[in-house]
């Protein structure tokens, strides 16, 4: 039986040509998972997430940002994924984010997440919608630019409900 | 009653003697966060009350997967401690348009019945020390939904903090709807997190 709040795996980046992890045969005995992730990448752009190695276009997000001068909302339709987790820049690990991913083993509703992310330079709070009832098997995280930088690391933990 | 003495020369054969009542085992260390009990949605009422909470933790944690059967694209949750609602809240909200504050008790908003029934709001509400006597009680909330903007700006995620004026402990808390009930897709569970 598992724990309520339990480690499931995790990845680190040992090499420089690394640029994508992936959680896959995620145990379905869980309520709730959560990705925790330290990153960076070698070129600046965007981390994507997706679910079940579906690229088509389900994903959506509204979210909130704060740069220190000022507060934004902003929202993404009709994607391919989720563009989350903001890259670093300078080929370094520097962005540390948080994404909760809710009841992803029902098959009667769509899969709702939201994350928070933390970089020097800006604070962003995100909802998203993946389109689709599938049980959440796998969970991809792909480095858009180019590479992830070594020694980025990603965990995902298994939060189980009474 | 029949009393059995065991002896080196009886039908026992290769026990072993252990020091400890472990026998062996490896001890058991309870973990820190654990689930202290889950709510499902009656579709017939606005709240979903946790009762008789055990002091035994260091701070609580709320997961709501959840919507309203109200006639509306969306409405607000609030939290009670104690059958009491919070004095005082603020909120910073982002609508995929625009980002606002203000000051309410209003952790987050979830879907109503106008939005496609597979939609849900989610959040996490985090209360510290709620088992102090000497302290006021202070929560925080990030939480909302999304639906692909069919909905625009009625679609919005929420971070908040929500303060109540009253140092008892913690027995019991509620999450009560703005609008409607809360329907049988609805799951709440409440989490109980120990410090050292």
């Amino acid at each position: 039986m598992p724990e309520t709040y339990e480690p499931i795996a995790t990845t680190q980046v040992s090499l420089s040509t690394i640029s994508q992890v992936t959680f896959g045969s995620i145990p379905q005995t869980y309520t709730d998972l959560r990705i925790i992730g330290v990153s960076g990448q070698q070129t600046a752009g965007s981390i994507s997430v997706r679910l079940n190695s579906n690229a088509t276009s389900l994903y959506s997000n509204t979210r909130l940002e704060g740069d220190g001068t000022s507060a934004t909302s902003a929202q993404s339709s009709g994607q391919g994924q989720w563009r989350i987790f903001l890259n670093s820049t300078g080929n370094t690990i520097s962005v540390f984010s948080d994404i909760n991913i809710f009841d992803y083993t029902n098959t009667s509703t769509f899969t709702t997440a939201f994350y928070n992310e933390y970089k020097n330079s800006k604070l962003v709070a995100s909802v998203c919608l993946f389109r689709n009832t599938s049980a959440i098997t796998n969970v991809t995280l792909d480095a858009e630019s180019d590479y992830f930088v070594p020694g980025s690391r990603f965990t995902l933990y298994g939060i189980k409900a009474a | 009653m029949a009393i059995t003495k065991i002896r080196t020369t009886s039908s026992f054969t290769n026990l072993t003697k252990y020091d400890s009542f472990l026998a062996g085992n490896t001890a058991y260390n309870p973990p820190a966060f654990e689930s202290i009990a889950t709510a499902t949605g009656t579709g017939a009422s606005t709240t979903i009350t946790f009762s008789s909470i055990p002091s035994t933790y260091t701070s609580l944690q709320i997961r709501i997967s959840g919507r309203s059967d109200a006639a509306v694209d969306t409405t607000y949750i609030q939290v009670q401690y104690n059958a009491t609602a919070m004095t005082k809240g603020h909120y910073l909200r982002g609508n995929g348009s625009s980002a606002s504050a203000g000051t309410a008790n209003v952790p987050f908003y979830i879907p109503g019945s106008n939005v496609t029934s597979t939609i849900m709001g989610v959040g996490i509400i985090d209360i510290h020390d709620y088992a102090s006597t000497t302290r006021n009680k202070t929560g925080r909330s990030l939480g909302g939904w999304n639906g692909n903007n069919a909905y625009t700006t009625n679609e919005r995620l929420q971070s908040g903090s929500f303060f109540l004026n009253n140092t008892s402990a913690i027995t019991s808390l509620s999450v009560v709807l703005g609008n409607g009930n809360w329907t049988t897709s609805t799951q709440v569970a409440l989490y109980g997190i120990k410090g050292a």
